[in-house]
């Protein structure tokens, strides 16, 4: 069965952000939409600066600045990159063109933040995952 | 009266406070433990064939098992359960008769006489593994007053242990009562050892506070009791009921109290004013209480100012111990793991906190990566 799914332009995604996240800065062109703001998980977590990089035709990026690591290891889990979580299983259409970021990538990286700070003060990943060595068939789901 | 913002403030670290609390309890076995002893020794005292039978004995627990502020005996500590062995239809009686007559009851059974040890004011039975259990024999005064024997003294000393819990579960106001008086049962049964989070703000920040004592005076016998513990809490507590704000206000109210008294304050007790609660503080024990105090002030300042979980479970170390810490924290995203799993978890539009309230609900999604 195939899913239509009516890919958001990207005007239309500036739109719906400033909507659904009014705290958030937005622009978009044709090519790019920028938004930058901040997120708190809870009351007692840091405020984090975020930048959301969502390019035509790939997957929105977002992007935390100060992110840190535990003195007793070398990398954040699920991350891209050291100011790059990885919120979602690319294969697993978990996010999709038409969804808004607002209630997708936002959510996510509230989540993220959370299950980041619990690891900084643990050492527990307690927020479930895919590790991106594919060791599992393809849509197994590994709760580590 | 607190703003709602303020309450909403605390809301992560009264949902990590719950979770230390949890931890920090009697475990369900050594609960059970305790219920069974409990139920032996009590069925024992007002069997029929009991001489005591006579005196209509009634065997209720007294102390922090019926307010519900039990926590973990502290590293190599024994556990201890205070009942109440309140017999009736003893005026006239001499302390030391009343005394005897129940240390000769137990004298008659097989495993209590070679675990019994005859103290000043009660029986203690010292079972294997960490735990005694004090009986305190009893006669009715005035009311929900009795009267308990002095064995140095000869003499009977007052109390009012009913009386004391009723001003204390006065004092916690908010929410239904969880104890009820069973009152045609003669043996009582103990309070069932509540989850955490169906406690009073006021037991929990008890419990709180008994906690950092343990860690704080770390087995020095200066210690200040728990019934001045209970006490100045239950005076200083303004009703609040994020646990947060409670403490904070029960720690602010004891130092109101130290800073408003020339010299050693004297803490009455509530049920009889004549005996003071705080008779264990001296030029030498109460600085060190002092002490303690602003230890909970200072560890509660950075809890409350708290710049991330991680540093506001460092925070929560000081105060409760660093393991305990760090399972409640552990403990916290495993529940709220649950919820996002159910999809009742929640992101409110403005900020991006995480809630149960309104707010976008989370999408399934697995975060990648190694």
């Amino acid at each position: 069965m195939i899913h239509r799914t009516q890919t958001l332009s990207l005007r239309d995604q500036a739109a719906w952000m400033r909507l659904q996240s009014p705290l958030f800065v937005t622009t978009a062109t044709n090519r790019e939409l920028r938004s930058t703001g901040f997120l708190q998980p809870t009351p007692t977590s840091r405020m984090y600066d975020i930048t959301i990089i969502y390019e035509a035709g790939t997957r929105p990026a977002a992007y935390v600045a100060g992110l840190r690591c535990r003195a007793d290891t070398q990398q954040i889990p699920h991350t891209y990159a050291p100011n790059r979580p990885c919120l979602f299983y690319p294969a697993g259409r978990e996010w999709r063109s038409n969804m808004t970021l607002a209630t997708t990538i936002i959510p996510w990286l509230s989540l993220w933040l959370y299950y980041y700070e619990v690891w900084l003060a643990t050492g527990n990943w307690e927020g479930g995952g895919i590790d991106h060595e594919p060791k599992l068939e393809q849509g197994d789901v590994s709760y580590s | 009266m607190i703003a709602p913002m303020m309450r909403e403030q605390f809301s992560y670290l009264d949902a990590v406070f719950e979770q230390v609390c949890v931890g920090v309890q009697l475990t369900q076995s050594q609960y059970d433990d305790a219920t069974q002893k409990y139920g032996s020794i009590g069925r024992y005292i007002s069997e029929p064939t009991s001489p005591l039978y006579l005196f209509a004995p009634d065997i209720y627990p007294q102390g922090s098992m019926r307010l519900g502020t039990t926590i973990r005996p502290w590293r190599g500590e024994e556990f201890d359960l205070d009942i109440v062995c309140q017999l009736h239809y003893c005026d006239g009686q001499p302390a030391l008769n009343v005394y005897n007559l129940v240390a000769e009851r137990l004298r008659n059974h097989a495993t209590y006489r070679s675990i019994l040890q005859l103290k000043n004011r009660c029986l203690r039975i010292n079972y294997a593994g960490n735990f005694h259990l004090d009986l305190i024999p009893a006669c009715p005064d005035v009311g929900t007053a009795i009267k308990v024997p002095d064995r140095k003294l000869a003499a009977w000393m007052p109390s009012n242990p009913i009386g004391y819990a009723d001003w204390f579960f006065t004092r916690c106001q908010y929410r239904q009562p969880l104890l009820k008086e069973a009152a045609a049962v003669r043996v009582r049964p103990l309070p069932s050892n509540v989850p955490s989070d169906k406690k009073y703000s006021l037991q929990r920040a008890v419990q709180l506070l008994k906690r950092h004592r343990d860690s704080f005076f770390d087995g020095n016998p200066d210690a200040a009791r728990s019934i001045l513990l209970t006490t100045l809490a239950a005076q200083a507590y303004d009703g609040q009921e994020s646990l947060t704000l409670a403490l904070d206000g029960i720690i602010d109210g004891i130092r109101r109290l130290i800073a408003d008294t020339s010299g050693i304050p004297h803490v009455p007790n509530p049920t009889n004013p004549q005996e003071n609660v705080a008779a264990g503080w001296n030029a030498e024990t109460y600085p060190q209480f002092v002490g303690y105090v602003h230890s909970v002030r200072q560890h509660l300042d950075c809890l409350m100012n708290g710049d991330g979980i991680d540093q506001m479970t460092k925070a929560l170390g000081g105060l409760v111990g660093q393991p305990v810490a760090e399972r409640a924290v552990l403990a916290h995203a495993r529940e709220t793991e649950q919820l996002r799993n159910n999809r009742s978890l929640r992101v409110e539009p403005g900020t991006g906190r995480l809630t149960t309230a309104a707010g976008f609900v989370i999408r399934p999604n697995n975060f990648y990566g190694e």
